[in-house]
């Protein structure tokens, strides 16, 4: 045996050696640690800021110091309980907490690129902001400056922002739908909560989302859940030793034998709409249905929290999604189905027989501007899905400008805070 | 990491020539013991059967050259379970996995009697689940992991001409599932047609 060889061999067994020892790993593949502020946050002395406070710093900002990072401008918007900022470089998001302190506002939490998983802490605060911690939403000059870091580093690069605009009050009430795709965003991209969860349903607004979509699946005992793929399958749960079809299995035993990604229970759907009802001021949901023979069990629990929601007051529409024929065909055997309130992803025509609310199409089709103006003439809303790609995200959120006919009433995206940026800033340059 | 495997193959090749300047179509069968790298999330290794038996199968064509190129496949019983973990405690599961994998394969001779062996390629995944203790309930069904490879090297002592016993370590790799498997196999290698070469 010649030197190279002995030298080729050795290298090979090694590589074995090395497989072997990989293959002992845990699943770690959809995990990408949300950097937290610990010993040095500042959050602990502070009062919480109220809604009118948080309502009051609301608006579009040029980023004077750190653009390289975060781009030239970002919208910060109150989301629930904390405040979000959404940009465009790289999808640019930020999700921090904010309290007072003394005459201060100050803001903590992590920022990330959507696109990819770079992401750090960031904090900003504003001074002599006696007025803003009162509520007053007329201040019109507001500074901010502050620190971010990489990963879980002390922030301590600059950061500074001020006031552009505010957002106007049409922009306040324009109803166009910032939808989320699978209650918030793909397990895939990272996120720290499991796609078509109660706990991503919850945490959808952050994102910026005014809607969102999730899929409805059946189990053998005929509950309707949410998961999107055909079986189970270590994409979407951890890893464990079922397989096949989730119609296969019961819901008690989903629920005791299976965890998604992140640890969460597969939701069933009345679950999913008590959360939607409960915890979040969500407007739309968009229901995939997956499975055919689900359509009568889910319209029944549509009826059900169509009605909880008008008794409490909320605004919410729900919307059985037809995105297949097999579904379409089903959903014509519902009695009185053109009463149901649905959004088809077909043909127009299809959407006509429906009697569809939303005409919901794939956005690598185009534009469609005709269609839409018929279907909006008709009293029905457009939609696309599943737009991705920020520079479509700004067309199709842009396009018709003030013509509300040739205007899209909102769009379906794995990155909300993307459309977010867009919806806030269109309306306002 | 296939790649890697195929590209340190080369400056061997390159360097070694079979010296009996012949072809021949080998058939390998081997029969021996599994271990599944227990990797589950919700199930103790001591609720996991991980060595079961595996058999495997090859067709090769052995070129004049160090190398062999052929089909390879299997049987391979990866695991059993007999419980999970749960919110409240442990539950009572029976699972197992086989897989029959159909692979491209690989094989270089690098020292008398030992052979470096790779493939890759599809396989089908037969599972068997019971969740409800019911025999009439029980789940079987099949699914497909298209990005698996295998690595491995065999030992062989020829018994005749056309025949040699050996002993085959395997490495296996189930993209579908991110299941790791090794065995350890008997295997006998017959030389089912073989011709010179000028």
């Amino acid at each position: 045996m010649t030197r190279q060889n002995k030298f080729s061999f050795l290298q090979i067994v090694s590589i074995l050696f090395i497989m072997l020892n990989q293959s002992c790993d845990k699943q770690t593949d959809y995990e990408l640690a949300v950097p937290k502020f610990n010993e040095f946050s500042a959050m602990s002395d502070a009062t919480p800021l109220s809604d009118t406070s948080k309502h009051a710093i609301e608006g579009i900002y040029k980023v004077t110091s750190g653009s390289d990072m975060f781009g030239d401008t970002m919208v910060l918007k109150q989301t629930r309980n904390k405040i979000s900022l959404f940009g465009i470089k790289s999808g640019c998001y930020a999700i921090l907490d904010a309290g007072s302190l003394e005459s201060q506002i100050i803001m903590e939490g992590y920022w990330r690129y959507a696109l990819n998983s770079r992401t750090g802490l960031l904090s900003l605060t504003i001074d002599n902001a006696d007025q803003l911690i009162k509520g007053n939403a007329s201040v019109t000059s507001i500074s901010l400056y502050g620190k971010y870091s990489n990963e879980q580093l002390t922030p301590a690069t600059q950061i500074n922002m001020v006031l552009l605009k505010k957002f106007t009050p049409r922009l306040r009430s324009d109803p166009f739908i910032i939808g989320a795709h699978r209650a918030g965003g793909r397990t895939s991209d990272l996120l720290p909560i499991s796609e078509n969860s109660i706990a991503m349903i919850n945490y959808s607004e952050y994102f910026g989302s005014t809607g969102i979509e999730i899929d409805v699946a059946l189990t053998k005992d005929k509950i309707p859940v949410l998961y999107h793929d055909d079986d189970l399958n270590i994409r979407l749960i951890q890893k464990g030793p079922l397989y096949g079809s989730i119609h296969d299995y019961t819901f008690p035993q989903l629920r005791s034998l299976v965890k998604l990604i992140h640890g969460e229970d597969i939701p069933s759907l009345e679950e999913a709409f008590e959360a939607v009802l409960n915890n979040t001021k969500l407007k739309d949901v968009w229901l995939d249905i997956k499975e055919a023979e689900s359509i009568p069990i889910v319209i029944q629990l549509q009826k059900k929290y169509l009605d909880l929601a008008k008794k409490a007051g909320r605004e919410v529409h729900i919307f059985i999604g037809i995105p297949t024929e097999e579904v379409y065909k089903a959903f014509k055997t519902y009695p009185d189905y053109k009463n149901v309130p649905s959004l088809c992803e077909l043909l127009p025509d299809q959407v006509i027989t429906t009697n569809s609310q939303v005409w919901a199409f794939r956005w690598t089709l185009g534009i469609q501007d005709q269609e839409v103006i018929n279907m909006h003439s008709q009293g029905r809303k457009c939609m696309v899905w599943t737009l991705d790609v920020p520079k479509f995200t700004e067309i199709y959120t842009t396009w018709g400008g003030e013509d509300a006919a040739r205007r899209f009433d909102g769009l379906l995206t794995n990155y909300p805070t993307i459309l977010a940026y867009y919806h806030y800033v269109r309306h306002n340059f | 990491m296939i790649l890697l495997l195929l590209l340190l193959m080369v400056p061997v090749t390159l360097y070694s020539q079979n010296q009996e300047r012949s072809r021949s179509i080998n058939l390998v069968v081997g029969g021996g013991i599994g271990h599944y790298f227990n990797t589950f999330t919700n199930v103790l290794d001591e609720d996991v059967r991980n060595n079961r038996p595996a058999f495997s199968g090859k067709l090769l064509w052995q070129t004049e050259y160090l190398l062999r190129l052929g089909f390879e496949s299997g049987y391979y019983f990866v695991y059993s379970t007999t419980r999970v973990k749960t919110n409240s405690g442990s539950e009572k599961l029976t699972s197992n996995l086989k897989v029959v994998p159909i692979f491209l394969s690989i094989s270089m001779k690098v020292i008398n009697h030992f052979e470096i062996n790779f493939g890759t390629g599809w396989a089908k995944m037969i599972y068997t689940v019971n969740a409800s203790g019911s025999k009439q309930e029980k789940i079987v069904g099949n699914t497909y992991s298209m990005s698996n490879y295998t690595a491995g090297f065999t030992y062989s002592y020829p018994l005749r001409k056309n025949l040699d016993l050996g002993s085959e370590f395997k490495y296996l790799y189930f993209g579908k599932t991110d299941d790791s498997y090794c065995s350890v196999l008997l295997t006998i290698s017959y030389k089912i047609l073989w011709w010179n070469v000028r």
